[in-house]
């Protein structure tokens, strides 16, 4: 389980999560996760094509991101593999319909910061 | 020919994921289609992390149990502590907007949604959950 992120530009940033997002993973990376949608960048990506492993606690973390994000003014979507289980963890929830879900960073990121 | 394993684990999330390690390499061994054992993967996360926030059985153990037929797996979750149906209980409604989405109770609606068949079962203070997943 690993977070990495990047800054693209002044309004950008991009969050890489990867490996499972259980219960003990997301333990693990929730404060890190707060505190690097917290900086104030209006666009956050964050990129899911590298998890295996999606359920309600890693939703829940994810949901917690994004209405940080929206609540100071900015938008967080995901990058999800087509037909991945990341991606039928999001659908069975409608997370997918809180949340803009695009099948490439370049979708994302244009979608960020429009 | 039915192929079964059953665990019996702690009740803290580290024991869970070792569980869940056990029952997907079992299944992949069996030959069952990696779509049917993810979906598996994130109800048996559901079901077992329910006993491990909540149910909280005295003895500090739960069961999981695993059975692969022709046509679909079934998964058991048994546990000695408090009774929770997930068959029943409410299912809040999807909210309208991220802004008003609640977090949390999105665990029920995938324990329903990645399930072909879902069943409960309290007898002499064990709950016992199985839940059946059709191999396509």
């Amino acid at each position: 389980m690993s977070i990495s992120y990047d800054d693209i530009g002044q309004h950008l940033r991009r969050i890489v999560i990867s490996g499972r997002l259980d219960q003990p993973a997301t333990d693990a990376v929730a404060e890190q996760l707060a505190v690097l949608v917290a900086e104030p960048k209006n666009s956050v990506v964050v990129d899911l094509s590298a998890l295996r492993f999606l359920a309600s606690i890693g939703l829940g973390a994810l949901m917690t991101s994004a209405k940080a994000v929206q609540q100071r003014g900015g938008k967080m979507v995901l990058v999800v593999n087509p037909g991945s289980s990341v991606g039928m963890s999001l659908e069975a929830t409608g997370v997918d319909e809180l949340i803009p879900v695009f099948k490439t960073s370049a979708d994302a990121e244009k979608a960020a910061v429009a | 020919m039915p192929s079964m394993l059953r665990l019996q684990i702690p009740t803290d999330f580290e024991a869970l994921a070792a569980g869940q390690t056990s029952v997907r390499d079992f299944l992949a061994a069996a030959g069952v289609q990696q779509r049917c054992i993810e979906a598996l993967d994130v109800v048996l996360e559901e079901l077992g992390g329910n006993v491990v926030r909540h149910a909280r059985p005295t003895d500090g153990t739960m069961a999981l149990g695993v059975e692969v037929r022709s046509d679909c797996v079934l998964v058991t979750v048994e546990d000695s502590g408090a009774a929770f149906d997930p068959v029943t209980a409410p299912l809040e409604a999807p909210a309208a907007s991220l802004a008003e989405a609640r977090i949390g109770g999105l665990g029920l609606r995938l324990i329903r949604r990645m399930t072909q068949a879902l069943a409960y079962e309290r007898v002499d203070g064990r709950n016992r959950v199985t839940a059946s997943f059709q191999r396509s």
